[in-house]
């Protein structure tokens, strides 16, 4: 199976509406996997590549949020669009705070549902890029040892190897060869360069 | 018809003179008894002596006190009929209970020959269908007169005292004596001593104050329930030295009271035989005079006016003193005295009689007057269906739509009815065949319906067999459009109540059944859509194209039922009964439901048996019993566990019935719920009407069907309901 191609999962306890809606990814060219019992899809081993989960909110024995929380727990990471019968405020706000991408009426166009389809694809495939940069960063940040940690925050912050040293309490050429260390580490050429990576990974994770 | 008459009429004066003119009287005894022989002796007397022309009377003693029965009657009929064949006659007098026979045979032998009848009471005289061949009056008893008379007598009475007794005719009588007695003497004090014991009675009477009359009307039997002879209890009454008495009787004049106002027999007949005459000369029936025959005499024992020293100046002109020979008495007094035995026994002797006809002539007008008080129109038919006697036309009996009149002796009320059914609303038949039935004995009683001439009005038919050995039958028409109205009325605020609850019931599924419309519609709108799409390609998938198409078709097949069985639940049906499966109900409900069930987490575990259960009676209804015991199964379970909510609903057949029970696992009702279940606005619900098992109840009775609630073996309710099944 391609990581690189993006999979529609539905779910709708209704056969009809289920067939449907699989028909209608599968003629849009997408890569589609239905389940009429979200009990199904939760024995399956949670799909790491890109794609989107469409389900109905209502259900029964497992309802939509309760099956947003189940997949989370699973390790699904994937974006969930709610299709509802009926417009249930606070149930939407409570699906949409769980990290669900959309809440669409039913019935629903097939344009806005592809729309959001693409959204929540496109929120995918974003989620996915910031996870990967994130990797690389933890990666590359975790070659340093607990010492040179230390450095690279003082120096991420501007100062200078002697105001270093004396926060640390070592000697400044100490300090000197660790601060080339953690450039080479982190391959990177400046302090502020240096600054702006810690940055970035602070945002990420 | 008047022509007809006219040509009879014309016919009999061309005859007048010719012949010898011959009167037919019948009358109910037989010669023995005095007051029958003093009223044939006194028409044959008078006849003639005061005919024109020549005369013949014939009497007919039809010994009705002591044979009857149609047999007997119908040989009767026969035998004047071979009797008379040669022997025309001219005129009929019909005395007393020879009346009803008698109307009969002169139907069926002598319809053109002129009927004079005299009853005892006015009101017998209005079931009579009076015209050209047929007059009816009627001799009845004085009372207030003969009270009147006594106060004349005896100006300084300031009491009158009322004997009657407590036989079931006298006590319906006593009213109407009392009004009668009061009417006499308004302004004295009224005493009343009907409806006591005799020994009351005889205590009472002695101790009444001196300046007191007392009216014997009659003493049939006491308070305790004791036969009596009237004329024994007068003599008591005389002999324990009572005030002084008046009567209404002549026949009890010389044994004890002073006289009165009293029926005269022989002149009832002298009278009778005038208006008879004036039928011989030719005039119709119908210009008699109406109403009473006045045969009623002043008369007074001149022993008791003499005892009570009341002067004979007080005595009205009129008059008749009787016993006034003193100076006989004293010249031939053995003579006399064997003579007044004689007399006093033969008195004694007529008065038994009297006495024991006027007991029978009383239960004959208390059997008229009960028939009389009947709302509605009553009529006794012979068992060819002809009114032998009918009660007299009253406001608020069968208005219209009734055959257009009230049928009187002597019609064929079957022949009416038949008639009515020809050009009447069809279920008239049904009547008629009723009627048919009773009379053929093929059935004893029985009740029709049916609706009247002008629309809105009902009617209803109540005829039953008379345990006689002739048969016959009695037949009731009474108005009952009130009654139908509001049954309707009542059906209709049923009917109301329960598409209230059922639209609640709907209303409490809405989000489900909203759910359950939504689904195929989105799938519709998705495939409709891929179709679109499909279209637009380059190349078309045709067997892809042709799945999407079919799936379409199926969600809307799908949309339509959903819609098609909320409709029925939710319209006002009118429908009526018909003929149903209720296996394919109670499934229409299960999917109905379904959804709900899922979606609140429960199982509705449907068991239908197998095959159809076929049952008459209003499908919406019925299904709304099964909707409200499946909606309130899954309510009941709702508080349950989740894996521990279940509801069964089963049916099966059990003999001749249908039976549904409707199971769940809940918590099951208190005693106290149980107890007060079904009642209207009880609930245990926060949001419930508390009118579904109500309405589910009162549901299953119109289709007599039976519903009862009971705890669940293993926790829960169990609802159980039968309907009766219907098989060809």
């Amino acid at each position: 199976m391609s990581q690189a191609e993006p999979k529609v999962f539905v779910v709708d306890d209704d056969p009809s509406v289920l067939r449907s809606l699989g028909r209608m990814f599968e003629v849009e060219g997408y890569a589609v996997e239905c389940f009429v019992h979200p009990r199904r899809m939760l024995a399956l081993p949670p799909w790491t590549g890109p794609g989107c989960v469409v389900m109905d909110l209502r259900m029964p024995e497992l309802n939509g949020l309760e099956l947003q929380e189940a997949l989370r727990r699973a390790g699904w990471a994937q974006p969930i669009i709610f299709i509802s019968g009926h417009g249930d405020v606070p149930t939407a706000v409570r699906a949409m705070k769980a990290g669900a991408v959309d809440f669409l009426p039913k019935p629903v166009t097939n344009e806005e549902l592809l729309a959001a389809v693409e959204r929540a694809l496109e929120r995918d495939r974003e989620a996915r890029d910031a996870r990967r940069e994130r990797e690389r960063l933890q990666a590359l940040f975790s070659t340093l040892s607990p010492r040179e940690w230390q450095v690279c925050r003082l120096m991420a912050r501007g100062l200078l190897d002697k105001q270093i040293a004396a926060e640390l309490g070592t000697a400044a050429q100490t300090v000197g060869l660790q601060r080339r260390r953690v450039l080479e580490k982190l391959e990177t050429q400046s302090a502020v360069e240096l600054a702006r990576l810690l940055e970035r990974l602070e945002a990420l994770s | 018809m008047f022509w007809l008459w006219l040509l009879a009429l014309l016919a009999m004066r061309a005859e007048a003179t010719e012949r010898e003119k011959r009167v037919l009287v019948f009358v109910p005894e037989y010669a023995t008894v005095p007051a029958i022989a003093d009223f044939t002796r006194g028409v044959r007397r008078t006849l003639m002596t005061e005919s024109p022309g020549p005369v013949t009377v014939h009497v007919e003693y039809l010994g009705m006190a002591w044979f009857g029965g149609g047999e007997y009657e119908r040989a009767l009929s026969d035998f004047y009929r071979v009797k008379y064949r040669e022997q025309q006659p001219d005129a009929l007098v019909v005395y007393e209970d020879a009346t009803p026979l008698l109307l009969q045979i002169q139907r069926e032998l002598w319809p053109r020959v002129p009927m004079l009848a005299i009853v005892a009471d006015d009101f017998q005289v209005e079931a009579f269908p009076q015209g050209p061949y047929l007059r009816g009056n009627w001799a009845d008893f004085a009372i207030t007169e003969s009270v009147r008379a006594a106060l004349r007598l005896l100006p300084d009475t300031r009491h009158v005292a009322l004997v009657l007794g407590s036989s079931p005719r006298e006590k319906i009588a006593r009213a109407l004596v009392t009004q009668e007695v009061r009417r006499g003497a308004p302004d004295r004090v009224f005493i009343d001593l009907a409806g006591l014991t005799l020994e009351e009675l005889r205590r009472r009477v002695r101790t009444l104050p001196p300046d007191t009359v007392v009216m014997m009307v009659g003493f049939m039997q006491d308070a305790t329930g004791r036969s009596l002879i009237s004329y024994d209890v007068m003599r008591m009454l005389h002999a324990d030295g009572a005030p002084p008495i008046f009567s209404v009787h002549k026949t009890m004049l010389g044994s004890g009271i002073v006289g009165g106002v009293l029926a005269d027999y022989p002149l009832l007949g002298q009278k009778t035989a005038r208006r008879v005459l004036r039928l011989l000369q030719g005039e119709p029936a119908s210009s008699l005079p109406t109403g009473s025959m006045e045969a009623n005499v002043l008369a007074f024992d001149a022993r008791e006016l003499e005892r009570w020293h009341i002067p004979a100046s007080r005595l009205p002109p009129e008059a008749e003193v009787h016993f006034h020979e003193p100076g006989l008495w004293e010249r031939y007094r053995w003579q006399v005295s064997a003579l007044l035995g004689a007399g006093l026994l033969k008195v004694g002797l007529i008065a038994v009689l009297l006495l024991e006809r006027s007991r029978r002539k009383r239960a004959q007008r208390l059997n008229l007057a009960v028939l009389d008080s009947l709302p509605g129109s009553v009529a006794i038919l012979d068992r060819h269906g002809s009114v032998l006697r009918a009660n007299p036309a009253r406001d608020g009996g069968p208005g219209e739509g009734a055959p257009e009149r009230l049928p009187t002796s002597g019609d064929s009320y079957l022949e009416s009815l038949r008639e009515a059914a020809r050009t009447g609303p069809p279920e008239v038949a049904h009547a008629v065949a009723l009627l048919e039935a009773v009379l053929a004995e093929r059935l004893r009683e029985g009740l029709v319906e049916f609706r009247g001439h002008s629309p809105g009005t009902w009617l209803e038919l109540r005829v039953r067999h008379l345990e006689l050995p002739e048969g016959g039958a009695v037949a009731s028409l009474v108005d009952v459009t009130s009654r139908k109205r509001a049954e309707q009325e009542a059906r209709q605020a049923r009917d109301e109540r329960a598409h209230l609850e059922r639209v609640a019931a709907v209303g409490e599924l809405g989000v489900s059944l909203a759910h359950e419309l939504n689904q195929p519609l989105a799938a519709i709108l998705t495939n409709a859509q891929t179709a679109q799409r499909l279209l637009s390609g380059s190349s078309i998938n045709a067997p892809l194209l042709r799945e999407v198409l079919q799936d379409i078709v199926a969600d809307d097949l799908r949309a339509s039922a959903v819609i098609r069985h909320l409709r029925m639940l939710l319209k006002k049906d009118e429908a009526g009964h018909a003929r149903h499966d209720f296996n394919a109900l109670v499934r229409d409900v299960i999917r109905l439901v379904g959804n709900d069930a899922l979606l609140r987490g429960a199982d509705l575990i449907p068991d239908l048996c197998e095959g159809a259960l076929p049952i008459l009676g209003n499908g919406v209804q019925l299904q709304q019993v099964v909707l409200n015991l499946t909606v309130n199964a899954l309510d009941a379970v709702g508080p349950s566990p989740s894996g521990a909510r279940r509801v069964w609903v089963r049916t099966q057949r059990h003999g001749d019935r249908v039976e549904l029970v409707v199971e769940d696992t809940g918590e099951g009702m208190t005693d106290e719920v149980l107890a007060r279940l079904g009642e209207p606005f009880f609930t245990t619900k926060r949001e419930g009407m508390g009118m579904g098992l109500s309405i589910s109840r009162s549901l299953l009775e119109a289709h007599h069907g039976r519903l009862h609630a009971e705890r669940r073996a293993g926790g829960g309710s169990l609802f159980h309901c039968t309907l009766p099944l219907q098989l060809d």
